[in-house]
């Protein structure tokens, strides 16, 4: 296995009134990766991922990132929130400046970088994402895409090394989904580890590299996306189904129509391939 | 009220610099309140409208709109200058007695009335050609200028855009409830509005955690430090507004 990025070792963790969010869950996630994490609503995604930038302290257990103990101390913290960062699900949340420019401009401002190098970052992140058009406009008048990635782009200001969407295509068309998938690829090629939570099981499927499947504040099963979505059990369990071009390639083989090839199919096209 | 911020944002007038148009209009505003003429407020009124109408292009019937918002209180205030309670008529134009007393208008008191009303009208017109060309964000940056407390700029910042964020959910809520008959009757609209109210409550409540999370897990420490985008002087606006005012100083 590759260089682990971040770390959890038996982490613990109740909110306030009493709900268990996290349950004795330990998981190593691989640098570099697309990683994908599945899992119905309240499984605790959000709520591992915020023990990851030092958000929540967890009750009992260990955050480790790159292999150094998180220890809470202010400078740590900084460096941590630096180079993790988090896309929330709503960007109505995140947005805090009615001025898409500003709001861009938090994150590395926070950084302490010079005026010169934030403008350019910025302009940079903004015409990545698609949303340098959008500088000028009030937040309020943008639609629920245009904020998603305007949110996006304020996290990618700040260069992070790991970074983590909550359902970044929930609710968004498919041109606009398949944007930001793309975005994140580009992303994940400078070696940096993109997690994505998500509900659309067939473009996780087609998209990540390693697949954890959370259950009630646990890891129920993780590895190589064929592997973890064949699985039967598990998949039940988490209330998923199997993608669907897996789940023609499996009944292919399964009628001899087609020989357990190398490559799994993983997109539509694939499939097509061999059909 | 909120139709009107699209035009804040549309407007010719919007990549002036903020500096500018926050000096004009204190300027012409502190001029009209000294100069103790009321031509000097007509004329400052006819400016503003004019500027908003021709310069920066906004409807007429949005300008004209936004000048009756006051006219209520004005009108009230006014009135309570020209009417006089007195027992000699010596001096008034028109009066009703009343009991030993005589209710009406004198020369003096309805020129003061009037005076007043300019005066404010042209102090109201000068507040609006700010609210109406320049964005909030650009006027709290001028207030950052100015020195003003993070504290209070911050505070700023936040309500307006949770202003819009508010309107959004109550907005969502009044309509998943009238869509089931929530406000068909009396009764069923006061028990409707009720919940609208306490439900918008404890969801602002959560909202603002998410918000602190949310800067949290981006480097918020202790100030919301941001950057604008480049605001640029321009001279040719610049003069333009110097001879406005040159000029109502020379009428005056």
């Amino acid at each position: 296995m590759s260089e682990i990025i971040l770390e959890a070792r038996n982490i613990d963790f109740s909110y306030m009134d009493g709900t268990k969010a996290i349950n004795n869950l330990s998981i190593r996630i691989p640098k570099g990766k697309k990683v994908a994490v599945l899992g119905n609503n309240g499984a605790g995604k959000t709520t591992l991922f915020l023990h990851f930038n030092g958000v929540h302290r967890p009750q009992k257990g260990e955050i480790l990132y790159k292999g150094e103990l998180v220890n809470y101390k202010k400078n740590q913290l900084r460096e941590l929130r630096k180079n993790i960062g988090i896309v929330f699900q709503d960007p109505d949340n995140q947005l805090f400046s009615a001025s898409v420019y500003q709001d861009v401009s938090f994150g590395p401002n926070n950084l302490g970088w010079g005026e010169e190098k934030i403008r350019n970052k910025i302009e940079e992140v903004m015409k990545q994402t698609g949303t340098w058009e959008l500088r000028d406009k009030p937040t309020h008048a943008l639609s629920h895409g245009q904020k998603k990635r305007v949110a996006i782009a304020g996290v990618l200001a700040m260069e992070p090394e790991v970074i983590f969407l909550d359902e970044p295509t929930a609710g968004l068309d498919p041109m606009y989904s398949n944007n930001i998938m793309q975005l994140l690829d580009e992303f994940n090629q400078g070696e940096r580890t993109v997690i994505v939570s998500s509900h659309n099981i067939d473009e996780v499927y087609a998209w990540a590299d390693y697949v954890l499947i959370m259950h009630s504040g646990q890891i129920i099963s993780e590895g190589v996306p064929e592997d973890v979505f064949r699985n039967q059990e598990t998949i039940q369990k988490a209330n998923l189904i199997k993608p669907w071009v897996l789940e023609i390639y499996d009944y292919l083989v399964e009628k001899n129509r087609s020989g357990p090839g190398i490559v799994i199919p993983k997109t539509r096209e694939d499939i097509m391939k061999i059909l | 009220m909120f139709y009107v911020d699209q035009y804040v944002y549309t407007n010719q007038l919007r990549k002036i610099h903020p500096l500018e148009k926050f000096l004009f209009s204190i300027i012409t505003m502190i001029i009209g309140l000294v100069v103790n003429n009321p031509a000097i407020n007509v004329l400052i009124i006819v400016l503003m409208l004019g500027v908003l109408i021709f310069w920066a292009r906004i409807p007429v019937f949005v300008v004209f709109k936004m000048m009756m918002i006051p006219a209520g209180f004005l009108a009230l205030g006014v009135i309570t200058i020209a009417v006089n309670f007195t027992t000699d008529t010596n001096e008034m134009v028109l009066f009703i007695p009343i009991g030993g007393y005589y209710l009406g208008f004198t020369i003096q008191s309805m020129f003061l009335a009037l005076t007043t009303l300019l005066r404010s009208l042209s102090s109201v017109s000068c507040l609006f050609f700010l609210a109406l060309t320049t964005p909030m964000l650009d006027i709290i940056y001028v207030l950052q200028i100015f020195r003003t407390p993070a504290i209070i700029t911050e505070l700023m910042l936040l309500i307006y855009r949770f202003i819009f964020i508010f309107m959004e959910t109550a907005f969502n809520i009044y309509t998943a409830q009238s869509s089931r008959w929530g406000y068909s009757n009396f009764r069923g609209s006061i028990n409707s509005f009720g919940i609208l109210f306490a439900n918008l409550w404890g969801k602002s409540f959560i909202k603002s955690q998410e918000l602190f999370i949310s800067l949290l897990s981006r480097g918020y420490e202790k100030e919301l430090k941001v950057i604008n985008q480049n605001y640029y002087f321009s001279f040719g606006s610049f003069f333009i507004f110097v001879i406005i005012d040159i000029f109502i100083l020379i009428a005056a």
